[in-house]
């Protein structure tokens, strides 16, 4: 186990150090300085000593190697600079965005397995019935829907002609839970489809996939019924994989928070990067890519420890 | 639920068959069918949409801003008083070549880098796969934000924004083919025959590896699709005045109380075409290579 | 032996396949029985549909693409072709067992060995904790597993090929059925292991009046344990003998073949291995009349035209040829 670990640990560190160089390189790419042209309202271009204290201050004049060593040495303590559009701290910001965020995901998590787990069994079970033709449309449509689009029509529906839930806005839990959990309706479910979809997709294919193995025969010719077959002897080999495509849903999940915070207004990280990207703000964005490759590596290694727990053939293997 | 090993596919007699049996391929599936025919209603109504509706995208009618269905305006206008009719229509041409354009250079991006990669073996190899295992890390569409925001806005920027993403795919599909087929006997032949390995690699490697590819293509052409629209909708596609899907939902939005029409069409369009793709790549997958019958789109 | 009282009686059975290209009969119009305390070998070729027939008699083929087209399977008069869910749900497993071939995939992967040994235990005699777990070891140890108490926690890929199918075993023996079906029990397995398991299978017969079905493609087998054998061609039975009557006097072409393409013990002299000319008929492309002619050197002009049933040509002894090859 611990060796198991390990490996995929150091590949995690591989990535995650790849990833840093790429993040630089994106920054680098900006054209011309992406702090000068930020700050070209704030400060008079033309004073050539103005920009250079500016230049200096964010340590522009050094060679690129030397302000690579130097970014990735305060990021790492935790100093991971100030933000370029409101002059807080990058870190302070990022922690106070956090937990809308998070709590996004969660409900958005809770969603997709939610539809999506039982989806893919009725229609593994259920194959090719109207049934489950009904459900395969409806998980394309699940994954091809834009989140923005979806995020439109149900505000329209429900908060504009059937004034049910608030259109927009961001109460924290512990406020009014309440108001919270009403607000947040909404915004994680049309976070959890795409999600709901694929894991309804790989939960069919999984499940068919398992039915199809002789030990489920030899359940059968032991007696069990059909449920009791399914309950019994084809869902746990069929969820373990399924593992996986939690965690890369997860993963995957800041990308449509971008358009759920901003068309719910709620004050997340996904709001914080895209007005980042607006704003040339790029310590705010590298420091976005980054916890965003960490949060990815994370679960990564959680699904693969979690994956070893479960399927005992793996458990032998580390 | 172990891996099974990459499948070998046969090479196509001709361009000609191979495309026949591509066609057989969809059509013998019922919603991949469906796909195909939307895919080419949209394209049609791409092409020859503009010369049927009497609107252009960029006129504006200051006598009917923000109006709803009209005999002139079939669909109604926009806040500044342009035909949402032609608009969509100027939009299915921005996505559609954006769509098939950003797909086609990632994937000829992938194919250079994959088959690279395949062929050299070694350190090439191993360096390549790590970059490819960076870039699953990031949800592509930060990344694609992030370069296309770093590049500058503009659609050129964001067709290689996202290139610059949509390639990792298509180079794992063709360094695995490529292992593979690099030990066949006929590869081995072609070898001892003194053929140079550029050669091997075009005339014998790639027509192996097109089933998958063109699965591949397919999907991705969904998936930039969906990506455009959401960087227009966002800010940073298309500049104004140009039409785009998810540019016009941005204004919509904005009007959704007034004007819902003007948020559910674009939306409405993006989906079907979307999905019409995945329809369609679904089908191939299944006809081209049974084993992943059912499969879902995310397979790592 | 053929006194004793008869257990399952199956007449006329025919399995169906659906296949892309069309349809397949698998099994056609087979009809055996089954006595107490009886081993009875199926034996053929691979594809010849004798795993179907034993597949069929559980009603376990599975559907799409297979089905039961006619027949009956009477077991002690009640036919399970007909018997509603729940009939044959607590005959499966209980009352009939089946040992499956390919131990490696016929165990879940994901469950303990002890917890696949205890199912039809707990389905069937409602044993719970202890009781269960008692049984269970014994089980084990009946089949020769040592610790039985700690591999009982163990999972199907930390045994070894020859233990798995030694837990299979102890699967089926569990309830004590009246009938074991194994489906090629020892197919990859060494052959001092297959000997065992044989034995171990045999004692079973011995002591509780089991009746045994063996299927297999291994005439050594079928000549060292079966009483009886039932010879089966592109879904057919085209011989049914005693086991020695068989191998002394076999009388359809097919068995003569086969039994001339393996190695014998019994035979003094190194008789020259003779394989069958040809391959098994191509099940989409049946041939017409009977479906061995292509490969018969004994082929007259009516089995090209006309299939032969099975007919009686000594105590005993039947076979599905319109020549009577004797010996």
């Amino acid at each position: 186990m611990g060796r198991f670990i390990g490996v995929r640990l150091l590949h995690a560190l591989v990535i995650l150090a790849l990833v840093t160089v790429l993040v630089f390189i994106i920054a680098q790419l900006m054209p011309g300085d992406g702090v000068l042209a930020a700050m070209a309202g704030s400060i008079d271009m033309s004073d050539a000593s103005a920009v250079e204290r500016v230049r200096k201050q964010y340590g522009l004049d050094q060679p690129i190697l030397v302000q690579f060593g130097d970014w990735l040495a305060r990021f790492v303590t935790g100093d991971w600079g100030t933000s370029i559009g409101g002059g807080e701290k990058v870190y302070d910001m990022f922690m106070r965005r956090l937990s809308p965020t998070l709590e996004l995901f969660l409900g958005a998590t809770i969603w997709s397995i939610g539809i999506g787990i039982p989806a893919g069994i009725i229609g593994a079970l259920k194959r090719n019935s109207a049934v489950d033709v009904a459900l395969t449309t409806g998980t394309m449509i699940g994954v091809s829907i834009p989140a923005f689009w979806e995020a439109i029509m149900l505000i329209y529906l429900l908060a504009v002609i059937f004034p049910i839930l608030p259109p927009s806005g961001y109460v924290p839990f512990f406020e009014d839970p309440w108001l919270n959990i009403k607000s947040m309706l909404l915004p994680t479910f049309v976070l959890g489809t795409h999600s709901a979809g694929l894991l309804a997709r790989y939960v069919r294919s999984s499940l068919l996939e398992v039915l199809g193995q002789d030990y489920i025969r030899t359940a059968r010719a032991k007696g069990f019924s059909e449920r009791a077959v399914i309950v019994l002897h084809a869902l746990k080999p069929a969820m373990i994989p399924v593992v996986t495509v939690i965690g890369l849903a997860w993963a995957h999940m800041l990308g449509g928070a971008f358009f759920v915070e901003v068309i719910f207004a709620i004050p997340g990280l996904g709001r914080m990067s895209v007005d980042a990207i607006f704003q040339k703000d790029f310590p705010v964005m590298q420091a976005t890519l980054i916890a965003v490759t960490l949060n990815v590596l994370l679960v990564n290694l959680l699904v693969d420890i979690l994956y070893g727990y479960l399927d005992p053939r793996i458990r032998v293997r580390r | 639920m172990t891996e099974a090993a990459p499948a070998v596919y046969a090479p196509p007699a001709s361009s000609k068959n191979a495309a026949l049996a591509l066609l057989r391929a969809v059509t013998s599936h019922r919603l991949a069918t469906v796909g195909l025919v939307i895919i080419v209603f949209f394209c049609l109504m791409a092409a020859f949409g503009p010369l049927v509706i009497p609107h252009g995208p960029y006129e504006q009618d200051l006598y009917a801003v923000l109006s709803g269905p009209s005999a002139s305006h079939w669909l109604g206008t926009d806040n500044l008083g342009r035909d949402l009719l032609a608009r969509v229509v100027y939009g299915a041409r921005v996505s559609l070549l954006f769509g098939i354009g950003s797909t086609a250079l990632s994937a000829g991006l992938g194919i250079v880098i994959g088959l690279i990669a395949g062929f050299r073996g070694g350190i090439v190899d191993a360096v390549i796969m790590r970059i490819t295992d960076a870039f699953l890390c990031f949800p592509p569409l930060i990344f694609i934000l992030a370069m296309a925001a770093a590049l500058g806005p503009g659609l050129h920027n964001v067709i290689l924004s996202f290139a610059l993403f949509g390639w990792t795919g298509f180079a794992r599909i063709i360094r695995g083919q490529v292992l593979l087929v690099r030990e066949l006997p006929f590869i081995e032949a072609a070898r001892a025959s003194g053929l140079s390995p550029a050669r091997i690699m075009f005339a014998h490697v790639l027509p192996n590896t097109l089933a998958p590819i063109i699965v591949a293509v397919t999907i991705t052409i969904g998936i930039a699709i969906l990506a455009e629209s959401g960087v227009s909708f966002l800010g940073l596609g298309v500049q104004p005045p140009t039409a785009s899907w998810g540019k016009e939902l941005r204004v919509g939005f904005t009007y959704l109380e007034s004007t819902p029409l003007i948020s559910i069409v674009p939306g409405l369009m993006i989906t079907v075409i979307v999905i019409a793709f995945n329809f369609v790549g679904d089908g191939l997958r299944d006809a081209l290579d049974p084993r992943l019958k059912g499969a879902g789109q995310h397979r790592e | 032996m053929n006194d004793a009282p008869e257990l399952l009686s199956v007449r006329n059975l025919t399995v169906d396949f659906a296949t892309a290209e069309g349809l397949i009969t698998a099994v056609d119009n087979v009809s055996f029985d089954l006595r107490e305390g009886e081993i009875l070998a199926l034996v053929g070729e691979s594809g010849c549909g004798k795993s179907a027939t034993a597949l069929a008699l559980l009603r376990l083929i599975a559907n799409p693409p297979g089905r039961i087209a006619s027949g009956s399977v009477a077991f002690r008069g009640q036919d399970l072709l007909r018997a509603s869910e729940d009939e044959i749900r607590d005959i499966r497993g209980n009352r009939i067992a089946m040992i499956f071939q390919e131990p490696m995939t016929s165990l879940n992967p994901v469950l303990t060995v002890g917890r696949q040994i205890g199912e039809p235990l707990m389905l069937h005699e409602g044993l719970r904790e202890e009781a269960l777990l008692e049984k269970c070891v014994k089980l084990l140890e009946s089949v020769s597993i040592p610790e039985p108490r700690r591999r009982m926690g163990g999972y199907p890929h930390q045994f070894s090929g020859g233990m798995r199918q030694r837990v299979m075993i102890a699967m089926g023996m569990g309830c004590a059925p009246d009938i074991i079906i194994a489906d090629e029990p020892t197919t990859a397995l060494d052959v001092t292991i297959q000997a065992q398991l044989l034995e171990l299978l045999r004692q079973q017969v011995e002591t509780h009046r089991t009746a045994l079905m063996l299927i297999t493609h291994n005439l050594g087998i079928v000549a060292r344990y079966a009483d009886r054998v039932n010879v089966m061609y592109a879904g057919r039975i085209v011989e049914s003998a005693g086991a020695d009557d068989l191998y002394e006097r076999p009388r359809h072409p097919y068995t003569i073949g086969l039994l001339r393409s393996v190695p014998r013990l019994d035979q003094p002299t190194a008789a020259k291995l003779v394989p069958i000319p040809g391959q098994p008929p191509d099940a989409l492309r049946m041939p017409q009349g009977c479906a061995f002619h292509p490969r018969c050197p004994f082929a007259v002009a009516r089995c090209r035209a006309e299939a032969p049933a099975l007919r009686e040509v000594g105590a005993g002894h039947a076979i599905a040829c319109w020549v009577d090859v004797d010996g």
